[in-house]
């Protein structure tokens, strides 16, 4: 009990109460900007934290990181460019809300969701951190390998047209994330001899190129109809009660925003899967259980839900198996990790009974920090979407391309991935008029190390087996999430024979009332 | 009108044989996965244009308004990244976007509005320089000026 009073008083002191403000907008600026990562801007802040006791610094790096991965919305809705990887999803319905003229409705649909699965990311923080954090630890080669299996099945969910061109789309991203030097044997592939090209492809260099640079083509290609935002039909219109009218819609989908929480969470948990892969499966399980699955992808608040709130819920996820094994889950758990060794704290099961009050007063603060964010938001994205839609597109346009060059070499400071993000990105474009939509292949861009690995230290692991590949089968957890993997690649296959079933059925029932 | 998925079928199918004879090479574990990745992309591209080419699917594309202005904004992009090289971020970024401005909008290539299109652009560029120059301390390229 002394332990949350003396919580609570940390937290609300005016001063850390005034440094949190200032994170959350700081966080909520880098996450909206193309090529600003998460992880950079509590990077950045590290050092600033320095000369502040650990609580406040710990406040306000948990502030940042939270609003960041929020922030990422905002242009994933408005621009179609995801601020952070873990606003892809986002993309596939929000944007087209935005072209709708519904932006303002999108971003608080966003804002709601990810306040919500902020929330369920810290409450598991709070009561489940042990349990969870076994359970992680059980997770070898094999069962990342299956994982990346079980992420590369959603691609029957982003792909919008023939389902065999999706898989190649996929497959188009996992041969990318081959470029470079091989994870196990250190071959160099594929570089063609250009030695920019052996760290392999920045995820965020080519994520800008995927998504922002076609939308720019595509603009510039179709004149002002492409920019609807910005026509009189559809562009922004002041709207009274769009605010309680979205809330009330989005608390009537409880199941959408609690199953993606909880699948952002226990992703976030997983070392090396944060939100980029987690929005995605939510999105993809929201899709998969939902009664009007076709309509994904045109503009309506269910994905917004499902890709906010699991995003969002990673970041309370992805602290379990740092603060309590001092395992970090994600790169921007990893910097966290550094800040608190910076500070003198040891993460690990010691930290929560040597350091308790840092450590609750952390996890309190995100839990206000995550409150917080919410008004933030909302007024900030109210204005931003008013901002983007009257932008004409001689501005527009530019400006994009701008923020597009800026964010791509803010990652490494690196020119020649400048031109690697505009290179991707007229390649994308003339898949994209071929038919391949960038999702899948920014699926298999992601999940592609990951499946490597899994795969090629599995065999390592199996060389004692008659048959190294057979580890992939043997272990537990490997198996249900080979059974998770068919189900989901099976889905799609189950849904349309059941919709040709009953269209025949209709049809039948047509013809003998006409006869 | 053209069969869009076979033209896009054989695109794949000649990158997954133009990439194979690179991964002869490669060791057993560097090369297990891109060569199971070809394997699979070649296998499906292969099944992409048997489908189409017996059931064939016409689709439009590369439909657009402006063609050119793809090409003018690709090729403008390419030399503005170049340029940032060699004149520095700020100068490059100003020189970018006021020539993408005056090109997308053939109306208003008077005097006026492209004076006020340049100070727009000026702060803009200006802005997000002092934002991730000084406060972030990203070295954004100086160039010739700075």
């Amino acid at each position: 009990m002394d332990l949350i009073t003396s919580s609570f008083v940390t937290v609300f002191s005016p001063g850390n109460l005034l440094l949190m403000l200032a994170a959350i907008v700081g966080g909520l600026v880098a996450g909206a900007l193309p090529g600003f990562t998460a992880t950079m801007a509590v990077a950045l802040l590290v050092p600033f934290t320095f000369t502040m006791d650990p609580t406040t610094g710990l406040i306000v790096l948990g502030a940042i990181y939270m609003s960041a991965i929020y922030g990422g919305s905002f242009s994933a809705i408005l621009i179609n460019t995801p601020g952070t990887p873990s606003s892809i999803g986002t993309t596939f319905d929000g944007y087209p809300m935005a072209k709708k003229g519904e932006g303002e409705k999108a971003i608080t649909t966003a804002t709601i969701s990810s306040v919500i699965g902020g929330l369920v990311g810290v409450v598991a923080l709070l009561f489940l951190s042990p349990p969870l954090a076994q359970i992680a630890l059980k997770f070898g080669p094999p069962e990342y390998f299956w994982i990346a299996i079980f992420g590369l099945t959603i691609i029957s969910s982003l792909s919008s047209g023939s389902l065999a061109k999706g898989f190649l789309g996929g497959l188009i991203g996992l041969l990318l994330s081959a470029i470079g030097i091989a994870p196990i044997g250190g071959d160099i592939r594929f570089t063609f001899g250009r030695p920019e090209l052996q760290g392999g492809i920045p995820l965020v260099v080519a994520l800008i190129g995927f998504f922002t640079i076609p939308e720019i083509l595509s603009m510039v290609a179709h004149g002002h109809k492409a920019h609807a935002a910005a026509s009189d039909e559809t562009g922004y219109k002041k709207r009274k009660g769009v605010f309680w009218q979205t809330a009330r819609e989005v608390f009537a989908q409880p199941g959408n925003l609690i199953r993606s929480s909880i699948l952002g969470t226990i992703i976030g948990i997983l070392p090396g899967a944060g939100g980029n892969i987690a929005n995605l499966v939510a999105y993809n399980e929201t899709k998969r259980v939902s009664k009007h699955p076709e309509k994904f992808g045109t503009g309506i608040i269910d994905g917004v839900i499902a890709t906010e709130s699991s995003n969002n819920a990673t970041v309370g996820g992805g602290l379990i198996p740092l603060l309590t094994l001092g395992v970090p889950g994600t790169p921007v758990d990893a910097v966290i990790f550094g800040a608190l060794m910076l500070q003198g704290l040891n993460p690990g099961p010691q930290l929560f009974t040597q350091n308790a009050d840092i450590v609750y007063s952390f996890i309190l603060s995100l839990f206000v920090a995550t409150l917080l964010m919410a008004p933030i938001g909302i007024l900030g994205g109210r204005w931003l979407n008013r901002f983007v839609t009257k932008v004409s597109l001689r501005y527009l346009a530019p400006s994009i391309l701008f923020l597009a060059i800026l964010g791509s070499y803010a990652i490494d400071n690196s020119l020649p991935e400048v031109f690697m993000m505009l290179i991707f990105g007229v390649i994308a474009y003339v898949l994209r008029e071929l038919g391949f939509d960038a999702g899948p292949i920014v699926l298999g861009l992601i999940l592609g190390p990951l499946a490597e690995q899994g795969l090629v230290q599995s065999m390592l692991m199996g060389t004692a087996l008659a048959q190294p590949w057979l580890i992939l089968f043997t272990r537990p957890i490997s198996i249900v999430l080979i059974i998770m993997s068919l189900v989901s690649a099976a889905w799609p296959i189950v849904v349309a024979y059941r919709k040709r079933r009953k269209a025949g059925a209709q049809a039948e029932v047509k013809e003998y009332a006409q006869s | 009108m053209r069969n869009r998925d076979l033209i896009a079928a054989v695109v794949t199918l000649i990158l997954a044989v133009a990439l194979w004879p690179q991964t002869v090479n490669y060791t057993n574990f560097g090369g297990i996965f891109p060569r199971t990745v070809l394997v699979l992309m070649a296998l499906l591209s292969l099944y992409m244009i048997i489908a189409r080419i017996r059931k064939p699917k016409l689709e439009a594309f590369f439909l657009v308004e402006h063609p050119w202005h793809i090409v003018v904004v690709s090729v403008a992009g390419l030399l503005w990244i170049w340029l940032v090289g060699v004149l520095g971020f700020v100068v490059a970024s100003v020189i970018g976007m006021l020539f993408l401005v005056w090109f997308l909008d053939k109306e208003k290539r008077q005097l006026r509005p492209m004076l006020t299109a340049a100070l727009v652009i000026v702060v803009e560029v200006g802005f997000f320089y002092l934002f991730f120059a000084k406060l972030f301390l990203v070295p954004l390229p100086e160039g010739i000026f700075f």
